[in-house]
């Protein structure tokens, strides 16, 4: 029979700013997260407890009760951040561990106990490592993954076993809401007089699924082990990190390129063994005197290579201002993506296209990815959305060829042209201060507006005008406009 | 259909082009491995036109107000828009340091600069010499301005109104290697 071990982290969010050091948690202080348009208290600490203060409370009231209260706003990612990575030091108890977010851990402990002297003990040891790690935390450990998430989190004590076999009894006091059922079922079971665990299994499933939803008697069949719900174990990803620390620091930019060189030498030899590859790397730089310096690069391929990393990093590197020197290095690789290895630069073709990715790689370095980009077609009809631009990296090349005949440049929005001699279109006009006649003229070309969406819902009518003064012009007026207005939306070739 | 080499040292004269005017479909080349400065209302579509020629990537670097008004379903008929990769600088330093790195870059690249005002001596030096080290070509889109180019060609491209399809050309003198 399968021993589950669930790792509940009611305060995690506190905890997170604990382990920083926060100072304001000294004092009463509480997480917030914004709901329906109000800030309500999530987490609070024991000063905040006993203020008055409870989780669930909106900010305002929780303020009328005490003043002092300091509060942050949640923060999820960082929160499953730190989540992962309890996640991966669970590794330690069992092999087999799985998330249950936001606020939890599962381990199968199945023939892991003993190695901890008990299920007792392994629980005490768990929450003994865990408070090193300041990190609170409740356990429950029973048969099944539901049984021991409801022990962990409403037991009475920190660790709350079901002796195997007996999960259905250990449960049969817990309030319905252990079973991890949508508020409205626990209240509406609760209109019906049914309050804890062992009141339902009293009932007859087939009604309480016709009544309830299936939703409840297959929690209820999962927690008390008759259905079987194992943990399916993820390995935690891989962390490709290296760091370096030196008994002296330094500061010239050769020797720190050396020391980013055999970080990257090690990653890179990681990457390559799991034929894996990176597109971001990042730098942290710890000066002696300023602290954590972050330095980032990019990449338009997973890469995998020490020397393109160096290459990149140069110019972030010549910009860092070391004083006093540096003597702590981490270098990770971030975005991992498993790559095919082949022969590089094998053929012309292959060659062009490396040196295409170096080159954005080493603009969007420094220019930053978003600035340098790609035309992309669209399926459209309305000139200004007949195409986009995505960024470079990442991206193969392709171009759909659009029928439509379209000036080189187009301004969007048009530019007002101030008519001399009306006519359809204008005979003379000034555009950007100077004066054009035109000379021949080819039109319109009609386009109606995408009526769906909340655009400018006028039809449009485009010229082709030849000028005396030899530029070519797209023009536009919106026919059945009362100001009869004309504009320059493009310039053709 | 003919093609026209603008080799830095002949004179307009040299030119094969009837009546100073290059047709649009035509074939021109600009020299690898030089700047050339082009200039006019016509300078766009000429810059498309050689870089189409050249058969490597093409780098379109501006600031955002000349990118943004890139119209590829227009382009799409000079040159091939898989090709093309556009750069958008916020700055005067950033555009000549990317087309520096887009010249000086192993492959040859084509690289077309939109400056907002002309470039220096110095400026324009620097980039004649990048675009030797890497064998590509760039055509620098300047205004109508004198300045003091120090690339290969001053290539003044102006519409003509006798067609859709004619660029007027004229080379300045006194051109700088």
């Amino acid at each position: 029979m399968p021993r589950i071990l669930s790792i509940w982290l009611p305060q995690l969010p506190l905890d997170r700013l604990t382990r920083h050091g926060d100072a304001r948690l000294s004092g009463p202080f509480a997480i917030i997260s914004e709901e329906k348009n109000a800030w309500r208290l999530t987490h609070a600490n024991d000063q905040a407890l006993k203020a008055g203060t409870v989780a669930g409370q909106a900010l305002a009231d929780a303020r009328a009760i005490c003043p002092d209260l300091l509060t942050e706003s949640s923060d999820p990612v960082r929160e499953d951040l730190l989540l992962r990575a309890l996640w991966r030091w669970a590794d330690g108890l069992s092999p087999r561990v799985s998330l249950d977010p936001p606020d939890g851990l599962l381990l199968d402990i199945s023939g892991c106990a003993h190695l901890f002297g008990g299920e007792a003990a392994m629980g005490q040891e768990t929450l003994t490592r865990l408070k090193d790690l300041q990190v609170q935390a409740q356990i429950g450990i029973a048969d099944t993954k539901g049984g021991a998430r409801a022990l962990a989190r409403f037991g009475a004590q920190d660790v709350s076993i079901a002796a195997p076999g007996e999960v259905a009894y250990a449960l049969s006091e817990l309030p319905v809401a252990a079973l991890g059922l949508p508020h409205a079922i626990v209240s509406e079971l609760a209109r019906a007089g049914l309050t804890t665990i062992g009141q339902l299994r009293e009932q007859k499933s087939a009604e309480l699924a016709r009544r309830f939803g299936l939703h409840l008697t297959k929690a209820l069949q999962t927690a008390t082990g008759l259905t079987p719900d194992p943990v399916t174990p993820k390995a935690a990803d891989p962390t490709y990190a290296a760091r370096m620390t030196l008994p002296e620091p330094i500061g010239f930019l050769e020797d720190l390129e050396n020391v980013l060189g055999r970080l990257a030498n090690r990653i890179c030899q990681r990457l390559e063994g799991d034929q894996r590859g990176a597109r971001r790397f990042h730098l942290t730089v710890r000066c002696v005197d300023t602290g954590d310096h972050g330095l980032s690069i990019g990449f338009a391929r997973p890469c995998l290579d020490p020397e393109a990393i160096l290459r990149q990093f140069s110019h972030p590197l010549s910009k860092l201002e070391i004083e006093y020197g540096t003597d702590w290095f981490r270098l990770v690789a971030e975005h991992i993506e498993p790559i095919r290895l082949k022969q590089g630069s094998f053929g012309e073709d292959a060659k062009r296209a490396d040196q295409r990715l170096i080159l954005i790689e080493t603009l969007g370095n420094r220019l930053g990815f978003d600035h340098v980009r790609v035309f992309r077609a669209r399926d459209h009809h309305v000139p200004e959305h007949e195409f986009g631009q995505v960024e470079a990296a990442g991206i193969t090349p392709s171009w759909s060829f659009t029928p439509r005949p379209r000036p080189i440049r187009l301004f969007t929005p048009p530019e007002f042209i101030h008519v001399e001699t009306p006519g359809r279109p204008p005979l003379n006009f000034k555009w950007r201060r100077l004066s054009y006649a035109t000379d021949r003229a080819h039109g319109p070309e009609r386009i109606t507006p995408r009526w769906y969406r909340e655009e400018d819902p006028r039809t449009r009518d485009y010229w082709r005008v030849q000028t005396d003064q030899g530029r070519r012009l797209w023009l536009l007026n919106y026919p059945g406009d009362e100001d009869e207005a004309w504009y320059v939306a493009g310039e053709l070739a | 259909m003919g093609r026209t080499d603008l080799h830095p040292l002949c004179a307009a004269g040299t030119l094969s082009l009837k009546q100073n005017a290059i047709a649009v479909g035509n074939r021109v080349a600009l020299r690898k491995g030089r700047i050339h400065e082009v200039a006019g209302a016509g300078a766009d579509v000429f810059a498309a036109i050689a870089a189409a020629e050249q058969d490597q990537g093409i780098l379109w670097i501006g600031l955002y107000r000349d990118i943004v008004s890139l119209c590829p379903t227009g382009l799409q008929a000079y040159l091939g828009i898989e090709e093309l990769i556009i750069v958008e600088a916020v700055s005067r330093g950033e555009l000549l340091w990317a087309a520096d790195q887009a010249l000086r870059a192993e492959g040859g690249f084509c690289v077309i600069l939109e400056m907002p005002d002309v470039l220096s001596l110095k400026e324009s030096r620097r980039l004649q010499l990048a675009a030797e080290q890497g064998g590509g070509a760039g055509a620098h889109l300047a205004a109508w301005q004198r300045g003091d180019f120090g690339g290969a060609n001053t290539l003044g491209l102006r519409s003509s109104s006798r067609g859709y399809t004619h660029l007027g050309m004229d080379l300045r003198e006194g051109q700088k290697r």
